[in-house]
């Protein structure tokens, strides 16, 4: 085996100028503070993505669409490399409408969690230039995790 | 002449069911659209549709090769949401179970790589390995590849000294054996060759891309869940993470081989520092009906756990609506995010310079597809 060169992730200094807290950094985007997280408008998802990855949260953890069967929520789970802190966004739509702009301008890799949550969920992600189902063929019809379709062998 | 290509399938090299829909001209591969969702099984609808406890033996089948791992992250979301303590024995007891899960997926991942770059004898070899080691599994958990071996408040079954005195020697017999696969490995020039400088991945691309685990620790990215949000006993251990900043292929695997000793050393110090005292919590959901029936869960809840599985970040997100049922389990699997990558990082590469490629980003289809 060739000499090991380990680094320790404890003392790699990361570039990180911000000992400013989440609030801070979206600012007037918050429309409310949860518990749980940001309740933010869909017109400034894009902004606030841009400001927290600017500012060292540069880990898109996942992109969850939940069906709350009179509204729709958008959790975006966003990470920090090199600590435990973890800021949600979360999105409310009306049931009507399941739309609100992509972040794939941010995070490229953000394009797959959409197409996931178009292909299951129906959500529309404006500004994502590859928008197909993924997981389910091509020729499925609806999106199986909203709770109007039933579950179990109903065919 | 550019000509399209169908790649898997079934083709041996795609690590299970990967289709990659290419554009070919000659050798090299003009563009890439993967196509992923081949075993697709529903399993986030299949969550919500059965009690909290019912779902750990699907769980095991996110990741069939480290089904351990993703059986703990279940758990563990779960317990999370409960706001259960788990005793002590239990943690440092899953802990061991999860490093050696790691030893496993990464010593198959090494033969799976072998194969794929013409070394049979590796790959050979390598399931020998992780085959003494499943037989231990079989041994302490029931089952050589899903276990259901935790239960929601601690474990089924305890570990017994004999089953411990079987890691420990084992991890023995690894150390003197591995060092000489990894000679036959490194010290092959066309191993070496077809590693070295092939698909780099920079640390703008692996952030872009929310690449986890080895490899985006080969391209810089300084991001391990085990030492940056601690679950279980891990910040009660001593252990290195092993980075590269090169970002090819050759940093990947180099990464993947030190992790491996890294995982030998957590468990020793686990095995040293298992407490004694009851395995499993005074309310813990045993399979007894009564039991696991009246589990009550908080209105509004939700819990969000991470975990570091072998190939990467394993993320569960369960939502409770205070019934029996989750009201939406999300699982974010590690190898989705890693694959979509692959059409910027396949580009204007020649066709087994992909298949190396694929190898390094380990990938599974269980925890991909779900």
């Amino acid at each position: 085996m060739t000499p090991q060169k380990i680094q320790n992730t404890d003392d790699a200094a990361l570039a990180s100028d911000s000992a400013t807290s989440p609030i801070d950094i979206l600012g007037a985007l918050v429309r409310q503070k949860e518990p749980n997280g940001y309740r933010l408008d869909r017109t400034s998802i894009i902004e606030a993505c841009r400001r927290l990855r600017a500012a060292g949260y540069e880990h898109l953890t996942c992109i969850t669409a939940i069906d709350w069967k009179k509204s729709w929520e958008i959790v975006y789970h966003i990470a920090k490399f090199g600590s435990s802190e973890l800021v949600v966004l979360r999105v409310t739509l009306p049931y009507q409408d399941p739309t609100l702009p992509s972040i794939v301008s941010v995070w490229p890799g953000a394009g797959w969690h959409e197409r996931e949550a178009y292909d299951l969920m129906g959500i529309i992600f404006k500004g994502n230039p590859d928008l197909r189902r993924i997981l389910l063929p091509e020729t499925f019809d609806g999106h199986p995790l909203r709770k109007e379709v039933p579950y179990g062998n109903t065919s | 002449m550019e000509t399209p290509l169908n790649f898997g399938p079934q083709h041996p090299s795609t690590h299970g069911v990967l289709h990659l829909n290419m554009v070919i001209d000659a050798e090299i591969v003009k563009s890439v659209d993967p196509d992923v969702g081949l075993i697709h099984r529903g399993l986030e609808k299949i969550a919500e549709n059965r009690m909290y406890f019912k779902f750990t033996p699907i769980a095991n089948k996110i990741d069939y090769v480290a089904a351990a791992a993703w059986e703990f992250n279940y758990i563990g979301c779960v317990e999370k949401l409960l706001g259960m303590t788990v005793p002590p024995r239990a943690t440092w007891a899953r802990m061991i179970i999860l490093e050696v899960q790691r030893i496993i997926s990464h010593v198959f991942w090494m033969g799976t790589l072998s194969m794929d770059l013409g070394q049979p004898t590796v790959f050979v070899w390598a399931m020998r390995e992780r085959e003494r080691l499943l037989d231990i599994f079989e041994d302490i958990m029931g089952g050589r590849m899903t276990y259901g071996w935790m239960i929601i408040g601690g474990l089924r079954d305890d570990i017994t000294p004999e089953q411990i005195q079987r890691i420990a020697l084992e991890l023995y017999h690894l150390e003197k054996v591995l060092p000489e696969y990894f000679d036959l490995l490194e010290k092959n020039s066309l191993f070496c060759e077809r590693m070295i400088g092939v698909g780099i991945i920079t640390r703008q691309m692996a952030t872009d891309y929310g690449l986890t685990g080895p490899s985006a620790r080969a391209s810089g990215v300084l991001y391990d869940v085990r030492k940056d949000d601690p679950y279980l006993a891990y910040k009660d251990v001593q252990f290195n993470v092993p980075t590269r900043t090169a970002g090819d292929c050759y940093a990947r695997y180099e990464v993947r081989r030190d992790e491996i000793m890294q995982s030998i050393s957590i468990v020793r110090q686990a095995i040293a520092q298992l407490p004694d005292g009851p395995y499993r919590a005074v309310n813990a959901m045993t399979l007894r009906p009564p039991l696991a029936l009246s589990m009550r869960t908080p209105k509004n809840g939700e819990a969000f756990l991470r975990t570091e599985c072998p190939r990467g970040e394993g993320a569960i997100f369960l939502l409770s609506d205070g019934s029996n049922f989750p009201y939406r389990c999300k699982i974010r699997g590690p190898s989705f995010n890693n694959l979509s990558l692959l059409s910027e990082l396949c580009k204007n590469q020649s066709i087994p310079d992909v298949v190396a490629i694929i190898a390094t980003l380990d990938p599974v289809f269980g925890e991909c597809d779900r």
